[in-house]
């Protein structure tokens, strides 16, 4: 019995290869999941983003708090109308292969962009007016829009695609997706079995990154990525509760946190009659103990959510506080809103009892906890929530139909605080997302108002009344905004955060350096 | 033994077709947009316009009954066009042909790893039933069959990649044996238990035989006894085959995941959550043909041992 | 004797689980204030499984709560008495019906002749080359996810294993003197069946219904895991596809 086993452990030490120095030059991170395109107008997933922010600058890039900096271009000037904005090209700005980045490059991808056929998911929604695209000359270009937008100049933060490999092909499916031309720091030089390497892209305009290789793993087990930023076979990896404290006691890695821009709920069908009455959705709220939840479930690394913006966009209100875990207050108002309860201890109003099913169609196991907590604490007042678990498939097609009772999501939003297509009563299912069929005329107006104003410090007040009159009305019970906790190894430094992440600003993980001590000597 | 041959083949084609159409139906009846889906939507999400969800049912023929649909990718998969996957517009093919060969290695070499251990366990179990190395043998079996394997998998990971450092913590096709030993040693472990089962039972059956006892009284000597044991329990194996095989094209998602192995079985999981039809029929057929060959081979292989199989058959 | 022994010792421990399981609304139930003696024997489980409480997460095992907390602070002993319910009651099932359907299709093949056996061996076939994660993805798609439609599922799956085992058996016994012997006889089909065939094809069977038990439970616990799918973005602060709790 022994000998095998000692052969064994022959044979796979003798595999072992040898570790070279220039290893210290090469960023080992992980994906995730597998990548689908490499295209960034059409990237759809957190592992793509990862790998397009390292290949790709885009017109305009967001800093690390979340301010518009120059990237491809040196400008983006509105003109009085904020119908007009030119587009200026930086002097020198190549593709990977040599060839000079163009305005009719910016034609060419806002034109693909637009297509109908382009599944671009998110971007297309900032040019619903593009009205038409002019080529000035080789480096500028003037986008027209029919109607003005507060957060247009946001639209730029766009990257670009090549015109004479995508114009006049379906972007969907052009081969080039998976072998992009890079404009940013690192080009593509492999991309086989899970594995993508990046490499210098020299023919950058800025300054080249402090890493030579960037080799990206798909490892979507997160225990097995944990023990891979364990022994250093990944550089990074995002760390859930009891990594974080496995993590501490490792020497050689480092916590890093960010607060994303992002909020847990629980969606209530405002259109059922037990959810019609803002009071009823008030005490749900007010029955869960957010603040418990917060310390135990998520070691610390969440706060109760005080409405519709998370922290970290600039319209949030940092004044407005969440509503209270107060058990007996939410009895009161669901007795003032006239549910009894009733002789099996179910309140009833009318005949109505006060149950519903919630759907969740994840299977994390938080969310799960947070959903079994409140369900319990729902019973003890009298309100029964039964508990459907969905295939996700299932319940993405529920919820956007709107046929649902109670469902468990989280939003993630991005830098763009408009709140029209989440709560603006134009935007029902099945054609909007404002899932929760929430009305209120004084909400639609301020919505409506903001998308044409411009100016930042007479916007806020009116962001604050909204917030106040959204959290009054309760149409979701907001659970949490979250801190996300990451682990990096000590060998990387520089690792900057915003509310995006760590990556997707500028300059992100292509600012990361080597550890002055794992040069070599 | 032609006839019996050919009548199986055809049998074996009419079971492929059998389970592409019952895929195509299930996953197609299954809520869950692939439109929706394959654009990333969410609820909640910036979501893909209408018109572009439009544009993509037409360009993957989603807007046309389902009827049409099936004939078509039947008619297309006849000339070995899988079409293209709904998420990123390649070909099937080259997904599978990318994908396929790491499965194929892992899965392959657990199977050999498990019934290189598992029939000898199995024949001795069955010389010697009721002793103590039987007994031992098959308590342990019991308990790692017993195990999830992904939390055998992580175990494996935890001692072999992380304490002793042996082997890497992420399965690597590319670095030989040493980059795949803990996900094949997963798979062989966990399918040990069955195979020593299957083994032990038919051999200990064999033995006994009224033609076992005449070979002893021949004084066939144990080696030659235990060998014609193995041949006559034969029959046995072919459902064994048809269970194991499945996952050696497959593969095993959870071990996938554990070991991040970009295999089959994660494409199969992806694709199924993503309702990524044309993908999941390709993989269907490649592990249905894999499957129905495997079988079709047991299958010759018992009615070779016993040809009263054959002329059963023909009656 | 040996033998004997160590299956008298399994069906022990199988009739355990069943008993447990039953009885699990009885031993494993919130105390109530009487804290005698003969309180904690009738229940020995004082915890309701799903009372929690967030300031008693990951309790070791003490004298108080005999394994532990789980992290919700909820008690793990009651919690895994009253799972076994739901564990075992579709492990038996899913491994019962498995059981009646595979040797009743597989015997039924041996001895009706070669145009059930084509039938059989078709449905077998198609069911064996029917990728399982399909089945369980789009079944918990169809029919919410319930213990009733994990055991339906996991029955789908594992009868053809128990089918083939029997059909190759009962090819073998129909083939024999013995079974031969009394068609000559002129015993009916239904009597070939039942006397001759069944019984022998039955004993290679029963080997694997432990292992269709097995993995039913397995395949249980992963059925949450499996069925449900992954979020693209996943929940703030969570990994994308995270595994069962414990399974």
């Amino acid at each position: 019995m022994k000998r095998p086993l000692a052969a064994l452990a022959l044979f796979l030490a003798a595999c072992a290869g040898p570790v070279g120095k220039d290893q210290d030059r090469v960023l080992h991170r992980r994906l995730e999941g597998e990548p689908q395109t490499l295209n960034a107008l059409i990237s759809t997933s957190d592992p793509e983003n990862v790998v397009i922010a390292l290949l790709q600058r885009n017109l305009l890039d967001y800093d690390e708090k979340l301010n518009l900096v120059p990237g491809l271009a040196e400008s983006v000037d509105a003109d009085e109308s904020r119908l007009v904005y030119t587009v200026t090209l930086r002097e020198g700005v190549r593709w990977e292969d040599g060839t000079p980045v163009t305005s009719d490059d910016v034609k060419a991808t806002l034109e693909a962009l637009v297509d109908p056929n382009t599944p671009a998911l998110y971007r297309r929604s900032f040019f619903a007016d593009l009205d038409k695209v002019e080529i000035v000359d080789a480096r500028r270009a003037r986008v027209t829009f029919r109607k003005a937008y507060a957060a247009q100049r946001d639209a730029f933060n766009l990257p670009l695609l090549p015109a004479r490999l995508y114009r006049g092909t379906d972007v969907a499916t052009n081969p080039a997706n998976r072998r992009p031309l890079a404009t940013g720091p690192f080009r593509l030089a492999s991309w086989e079995g899970g594995t993508i390497r990046l490499v210098r892209n020299t023919q950058y305009f800025g300054d080249p990154p402090a890493f030579e290789q960037v080799v990206l793993r798909v490892v979507p087990e997160s225990s097995s990525a944990f023990q891979g930023l364990v022994t250093g076979a990944l550089d990074e990896s995002r760390l859930n509760a009891v990594q974080r404290v496995e993590a501490a006691k490792d020497a050689s890695l480092r916590e890093v946190r960010y607060d994303e821009i992002a909020y847990t709920y629980l969606a209530w069908n405002n259109r059922l009659p037990q959810f019609s009455d803002a009071r009823v959705r008030r005490a749900l709220t007010m029955l869960i103990d957010r603040e418990a939840i917060a310390r135990s479930l998520y070691g610390g690394l969440a706060r109760p959510a005080n409405g519709p913006l998370p922290p970290g966009l600039w319209p949030y209100d940092p004044t407005l506080p969440p509503l209270p875990h107060d058990p007996a207050k939410a009895a009161t108002l669901l007795d003032e809103s006239g549910w009894k309860i009733g002789r099996d201890g179910i309140r009833t109003r009318a005949g109505v009892a006060l149950s519903f099913t919630l759907s969740y169609g994840s299977a994390s196991d938080r969310q799960r906890q947070i959903i079994e907590l409140a369900q319990r604490s729902f019973r003890e007042a009298g309100v029964a929530m039964a508990l459907a678990p969905l295939e996700w498939g299932a319940f993405v097609e529920k919820v956007d139909a709107g046929d649902y009772e109670a469902c468990s999501l989280s939003l993630n939003l991005d830098p763009n605080p408009d709140l029209r297509p989440n709560w603006h009563s134009s935007q029902v299912p099945p054609s909007g997302m404002n899932h929760a069929f929430y009305r209120n005329p004084r909400a639609d107006a301020l919505m409506d108002e903001l998308a044409a104003t411009f100016d930042r410090d007479r916007a806020k007040p009116l962001y604050a009344e909204l917030q106040r009159i959204i959290a009054e009305d309760q149409p979701f019970s907001f659970l949490h905004t979250v801190s996300v906790a990451w682990g990096v190894r000590t060998r990387v430094e520089n690792v900057k955060s915003s509310p995006v992440g760590l990556w997707l600003f500028w300059p992100g993980a292509a600012g990361w350096q080597p550890a002055r001590a794992a040069k070599p000597i | 033994m032609a006839r019996f041959l050919v009548r199986r083949i055809l049998g074996s084609a009419a079971t492929l077709l059998g389970v592409l159409v019952a895929v195509f139906l299930l996953l197609s009846a299954a809520p869950g947009d692939p439109a929706r889906l394959a654009t990333g939507g969410a609820p909640g999400r910036r979501a893909a316009s209408s018109e572009a969800l439009e544009a993509f049912r037409a360009v993957h023929g989603l807007d046309r009954p389902l009827p049409a649909r099936l004939a078509t990718w039947l008619g297309a998969a006849a000339r070995l066009d899988l079409g293209r996957s709904f998420r990123d517009g390649r070909p099937v093919t080259r997904r599978i042909a990318e994908t396929l060969p790491a499965t194929l290695t892992v899965n392959g070499l657990a199977l050999l790893l498990a019934a290189g251990l598992a029939v000898p366990l199995g024949v001795w179990g069955a010389r010697h039933p009721g002793g103590t190395a039987d007994r031992v043998s098959g308590l342990l079996l019991d308990a790692l069959f017993s195990l999830p394997s992904f939390a055998l998998g992580l175990l494996l990971l935890l001692l072999f990649s992380v304490q002793l450092r042996w082997t890497p913590v992420f399965a690597d096709p590319s670095l030989g044996l040493r980059g795949i030993a803990l996900p094949a040693l997963t798979l062989a472990l966990v399918a040990l238990a069955p195979i020593a089962r299957v083994t032990r039972r038919a051999v200990g059956e064999a033995l006994s035989s009224p033609s076992a006892l005449s070979g002893r009284a021949r004084g066939e000597r144990p080696r030659e006894e235990t060998m014609r044991a193995l041949r006559r329990a034969a029959p046995a194996f072919t459902g064994l085959c048809a269970a194991l095989v499945p996952q050696l094209v497959a593969g095993s998602v959870l071990v996938e995941r554990v070991f991040g192995l970009p295999g089959t079985g994660q494409l199969l999981a992806d694709s199924v959550f993503s309702r990524d039809l044309p993908m999941v029929l390709g993989l269907t057929l490649v592990s249905g043909v894999a499957v129905v060959v495997s079988t079709l081979a047991a299958d010759a292989a018992a009615a070779v041992a016993d040809p009263r199989i054959v002329d059963g058959e023909g009656t | 004797m040996k033998r004997l022994r160590s299956v008298r010792v399994r069906l022990l421990v199988l009739g355990l689980f069943p008993l447990v399981a039953l009885l699990a609304p009885l031993l494993a139930r919130e105390r109530t204030t009487d804290p005698s003696v003969l309180a904690r024997l009738v229940t020995p489980v004082p915890f309701d499984p799903n009372a929690t409480d967030l300031d008693a997460r990951f309790r070791p095992p003490d004298a108080e709560h005999l394994l532990g907390t789980d992290d919700l602070g909820r008690d793990v002993l009651s919690r895994l008495v009253h799972g076994a319910r739901v564990s075992v009651g579709v492990g038996l099932a899913a491994a019962a019906l498995a059981f009646f359907a595979g040797t009743l299709l597989g015997s039924a093949a041996g001895a009706f002749g070669p145009r059930a056996d084509r039938a059989v061996l078709f449905a077998t076939g198609v069911v064996q080359a029917f990728p399982a994660l399909v089945l369980v993805a789009a079944g918990a798609a169809l029919a919410p996810p319930s213990p009733f439609t994990a055991a339906i599922l996991i029955a789908l799956t594992g009868w053809p294993e128990v089918a083939r085992l029997v059909r190759a058996e009962a090819l073998r016994l129909s083939a024999s003197p013995h079974v031969e012997a009394a068609r000559a006889a002129g015993a009916s089909r239904r009597r070939v069946l039942f006397v001759h065939v069944f019984p022998g094809a039955i004993s290679p069977a029963l080997a694997t219904v432990p292992y269709i038990l097995g993995g039913a439970v397995l395949l249980e616990a992963s059925l949450s895991f499996l069925g449900l799918g992954a979020p693209p973005p996943p929940p703030p602060g969570d990994e994308p596809w995270p595994m069962p709790a414990r399974a």
